[in-house]
């Protein structure tokens, strides 16, 4: 069972004479970038981890994958996004002759076929105040919606653009606009689209860690949930359960589910999570909405089927329960990486870079193994997506993996390099630098971005 | 034992090749009454771990080390009805050696260790006064302590400059009572006299207003003193009281609350090195607060909370309020603004109070400087301890440049911030033992020993009040873990880190934290 997307809705303004046969070719080519091919947003379309592309290889060649481009880009963690024939992606440099915390971040509209740049936008941030080994540029993904992309700057500036040609729609600035305090580690939340709404995880006051703005015109729509923690560094998401669409969010108080149009909570389950540190996205299977962090550990909700509500089916202990410490035993701690609920399952990489798989029902470990990374290593992440009965994972040694998910295994099919390590870290046994950059997957081309380039390779499977 | 003799020798010669050893706060009190029990207010009960400790780092610095006793070493300021002076007044002269007599008397198995230590290879002691024996400033007092001590010339000494100073001048330990808003601060140290005949030692006003305080807290609740930061230990004991629904705090004791027993201490460092601009308050607008600033800086599930939310209804609060000076309004907004960063981030800070709970709310902002890029609070800190680091080697001989100042008194000692700095990727120009008050800067160095008896935490004593109460607790229900700030010989440049010595297992050892 998975979500409903949300539908794209493109405007498009024609003459009445080649109405008709605009319209239909226009249907059939939205048909075909909304079926399969676009990754519009933070893992792709409705935020699941799925690429459902067909005419995929099946063996990634040792030798690596073919080349489509590469362009230069500035730091940044965030991933890109792909849609209509474009690739949008953010970074940041510090301002010449400058302190280091002065920044100026940068959007890139890009040809998806070419890699040329079409357009940019920049504006001035001042890093001030985040952590300074990971202060290097923006987290957030962009989000396209039809003739618009929505892009998060690190301290909080929200612009929407055209991305015909990069032009401003309307800005917000999260600090200004909402009184946010941005947190430790940057603004992460990436705005997501649902109908009109632009809905943003903002850690404004008062009231105002969520804030749902029309998305044509930035103007205010709704706020919830009050700010007395860090908005924390998680991706909100939406569900259908209990005969209700549900705004999910897993904040550093607890997991909340609202109803998107207004804003009204749902159900909230309490649950403090230590420094904020809430960063893998929740993921939802059935009846299970699981989420994990490395300090707070991991909550199993179940959802009711018969209204809005969710209780905790199980917990496992994090690194801030009384008696924890890295090393004790645990379910699923994972620090960055966003596991996979597939089945009746839970598969995901801990706090040191193992990966685990768990029952979805108790929690109870099947198994774990440090094939995925090779290394025991703190804070190790991947990124799963799912395409068919496989999964490719970007891990953050710069490999991409493809792989078979089951309870008796971890099942490896072949891995290849895909892009340089360049990002920060300080922790890491056996490489100085690390990828924590989630890949995106589009007409049969992975496209990933470190701290130097932009890279689209080929997936395709050779006819 | 030749060998040992001429590295001692070699040692003493060069203050850089000793041991120094700094412990503080032991507030050595009267002892065990007539029946044999421990007195309630007796905080020091550890003669066997004290002793333990003292043959440990003689053995361990090769019997050349300094060991300084920073301060508050005895409580002099208990002693019942036996002293004259008023409110502002406490022993004089003669009292206050009857005072010591006791206590020596009461902890003599702790005068024969620190005899004994300071008789052993080329080891030296020297005492240090604090706000507690500041009574030791007085001639006769000092004389008879070093008497007592009778280790020889030169052995023992005791700091009648209100300090000690290492032989290169690159050391300097004090009890830290002196600095920033200090209550216990007395005005003419260090010689806290007054005028008139018989001379009779001064009384800070935080020792005027709480002194009393404490002896009465103490009877029912035994730990209230043994909660660190100093004066933590009173909110939870004013809201165990009987009377505290329907009590209300007096307007100075909540500024001195507020004030004087900040400890910055608790907040992790490793966010910025003060390449952060602070906010700019608004004096104005938190004048306009008049006595409501005071209660918006207590966190709604501080213990005191109803207890000022009462005096703040009751009209008492702003006369207090209107009399905060701006610096002082500066530093409780630094600090609130500490208090709601560790609050929304629910940082595990050292803890003088739970991570978790309600946010405070930030004092007014000017309207320039509203926004996240402001996250620097710091400045209240490093403006007190610069100011007092100028006076102090303002103090001192030309050719002495102190690069480390060792305090106690908060009876909290410094966290190490190796492990914040290995998250930060190193990036950050931050002392790993300790803090500088120049940010950017590795020196001078200010570091906290701690107190070198049984304390814990704010968030501790929750911990343990889940299945006991304030009052069942007593000194020996705490840690048995005391803090002290070690240096081992050096070359250059000293480098300080607090250790502590604890219990594992069956053995005693020193190390990096309390278990």
């Amino acid at each position: 069972m998975s979500d409903r997307a949300p539908s794209p809705t493109p405007k498009v303004a024609l003459g009445s004479a080649v109405r008709v046969c605009l319209i239909a070719v226009l249907a059939l080519t939205s048909v075909i970038r909304v079926s399969a091919d676009d990754w519009p947003e933070w893992r792709g379309r409705g935020r699941l981890g799925v690429w459902a592309e067909t005419g995929i290889v099946d063996r990634l060649p040792a030798s690596g994958l073919r080349v489509s481009w590469r362009t230069p880009v500035h730091a940044g963690y965030a991933g890109p996004a792909v849609a209509g024939g474009r690739v949008f992606v953010t970074d940041a440099q510090p301002t010449e002759g400058k302190r280091a915390h002065q920044m100026i971040e940068r959007v890139s509209a890009l040809d998806e076929a070419t890699g040329r740049v079409l357009w940019t936008h920049e504006w001035q941030a001042n890093y001030s105040g985040l952590q300074l080994v990971y202060a290097i540029g923006p987290r957030a993904t962009p989000t396209v919606d039809g003739d618009r992309v929505y892009v998060l700057g690190t301290m909080g500036m929200l612009v929407a653009l055209d991305v015909s040609d990069g032009r401003v729609v309307w800005e917000k600035d999260y600090v200004r606009d909402f009184d946010a305090q941005v947190p430790t580690w940057g603004m992460a939340g990436a705005p997501l689209v649902d109908g009109d709404l632009l809905i943003c995880l903002v850690g404004g006051e008062p009231d105002a860690k969520l804030v749902a703005l029309d998305k044509r015109s930035g103007k205010e729509i709704w706020r919830a949930l009050p700010s007395d923690s860090e908005p924390g560094y998680n991706q909100p998401i939406i569900i259908e359960a209990g005969g209700a669409r549900q705004l999910i969010l897993f904040h550093p108080k607890g997991i909340s589910s609202l109803d998107p149009a207004t804003g009204r909570v749902y159900w909230e389950i309490p649950h403090s999570v230590q420094m904020g540190i809430v960063v893998a996205t929740p993921i939802r299977n059935g009846p299970y909405l699981f989420v994990t962090s490395q300090y707070g550990g991991a909550r199993m909700l179940k959802l009711a089927d018969d209204k809005p509500a969710a209780t905790v089916l199980w917990s496992g202990p994090g690194e801030q329960d009384p008696g924890m410490t890295h090393d004790t035993p645990n379910t699923l701690n994972s620090v960055i990486s966003t596991p996979v609920l597939d089945g009746e399952y839970v598969y995901g990489i801990d706090n040191d870079g193992l990966l685990r798989c768990l029952a979805a029902e108790t929690g109870k470990e099947m198994w774990k193994t440090d094939a995925l990374l090779k290394e025991h290593a703190m804070y190790g992440t991947a990124f799963f997506v799912r395409n068919g009965d496989r999964y490719f994972i970007n891990n953050d040694r710069g490999e991409l993996v493809m792989a078979k998910l089951s309870p008796s295994g971890f099942q490896e099919l072949s891995r290849t390099t895909l892009i340089e390590p360049t990002h920060p870290y300080v922790r890491r046994r056996q490489s100085p630098t690390v990828h924590w950059s989630h890949a995106a997957y589009a007409n049969r081309h992975i496209v990933v971005r470190n701290d130097n380039e932009i890279v689209r390779l080929s997936l395709a499977a050779e006819p | 034992m030749i060998v040992a003799a001429v590295v001692a020798a070699a040692a003493q010669a060069q203050p850089g090749g000793r041991t120094m050893i700094v412990m503080s706060d032991l507030h050595m009190g009267n002892g065990r009454d007539a029946s044999g029990a421990w007195d309630r207010h007796e905080d020091f009960r550890w003669a066997a771990e004290f002793t333990g400790f003292l043959k440990a780092i003689d053995r361990e610095g090769r019997s050349a080390v300094d060991l300084v006793m920073g301060g508050d070493t005895f409580d002099l300021l208990y002693g019942g009805d036996d002293c004259g002076g008023g409110n502002d007044t406490g022993c004089s002269e003669a009292e206050a050696i009857r005072r010591l007599d006791r206590v020596l008397t009461a902890h003599a198995a702790e005068v024969a260790a620190i005899k004994e230590f300071a008789q052993a290879g080329a080891n030296r002691v020297a005492f240090v006064p604090g706000d507690a024996d500041a009574a030791l400033l007085f001639p006769g007092v000092r004389r008879r302590l070093l008497a007592a001590m009778a280790a020889g010339a030169d052995r023992v000494t005791l700091g009648g400059e209100g300090f000690w100073l290492s032989g290169d001048g690159r050391v300097l330990v004090e009890h830290g009572h002196q600095v920033g808003f200090s209550a216990h601060r007395f005005d003419n140290w260090p010689l806290p006299f007054s005028r008139g005949t018989p001379v009779r030692l001064l009384r800070p006003w935080g020792e005027q207003l709480t002194s009393a305080l404490y002896r009465r807290l103490e009877e029912t609740f035994p730990i209230v003193d043994n909660v660190a930061v100093l004066g933590a230990g009173l909110k939870p004991a004013l809201a165990a009281e009987p009377t505290a629904s329907t009590a209300t705090i007096d307007p100075l004791l909540l500024k001195y609350l507020m004030l004087t027993t900040l400890s910055w201490q608790q907040f992790r460092m490793e966010l910025d090195d003060g390449d952060v601009e602070p906010p700019v308050w608004n004096i104005e607008a938190v004048r306009s607060q008049r006595g409501a600033f005071l209660v918006a800086g207590v966190p709604e599930d501080d213990p005191i909370r109803p207890l000022a939310t009462r005096a703040l209804a009751d009209g008492a609060l702003d006369a207090v309020a209107q009399g905060l000076s701006d610096e002082e309004i500066v530093t409780a907004c630094d600090y609130r603004a500490a208090v709601r960063r560790a609050r929304r981030r629910f940082e595990p800070v050292v803890s003088q109070f739970p991570p978790r709970g309600p946010a405070v709310t930030e004092c007014p902002r000017t309207t320039e400087t509203r926004g996240a890029l402001f996250d620097y609070f710091w400045r209240s800190r490093d403006a007190m301890f610069s100011r007092h680091v100028d006076e102090m080697t303002r103090r001192l001989p030309r050719d002495a440049r102190p690069s480390v100042f060792v305090q106690g008194h908060t009876h909290l000692a410094d966290r190490s911030q190796a492990g914040a700095n290995m998250i930060s990727g190193g990036l950050l120009k931050i002392p790993m033992e300790g803090f500088s008050p120049i940010r950017g800067q590795l020196t001078p160095l200010v570091i906290n020993a701690g107190a070198w008896q049984r304390t814990l935490t704010p968030v501790q004593l929750d911990r343990l009040l889940t299945d006991r109460t304030l009052a069942s607790l007593q000194p020996d229900d705490l840690p048995a873990c005391y803090s002290f700030v070690e240096i081992p010989p050096y070359g250059d440049n000293p480098a300080p880190r607090v250790r502590y010595w604890r219990q594992d297992g069956d053995q005693w050892a020193a190390g990096a934290s309390c278990r």
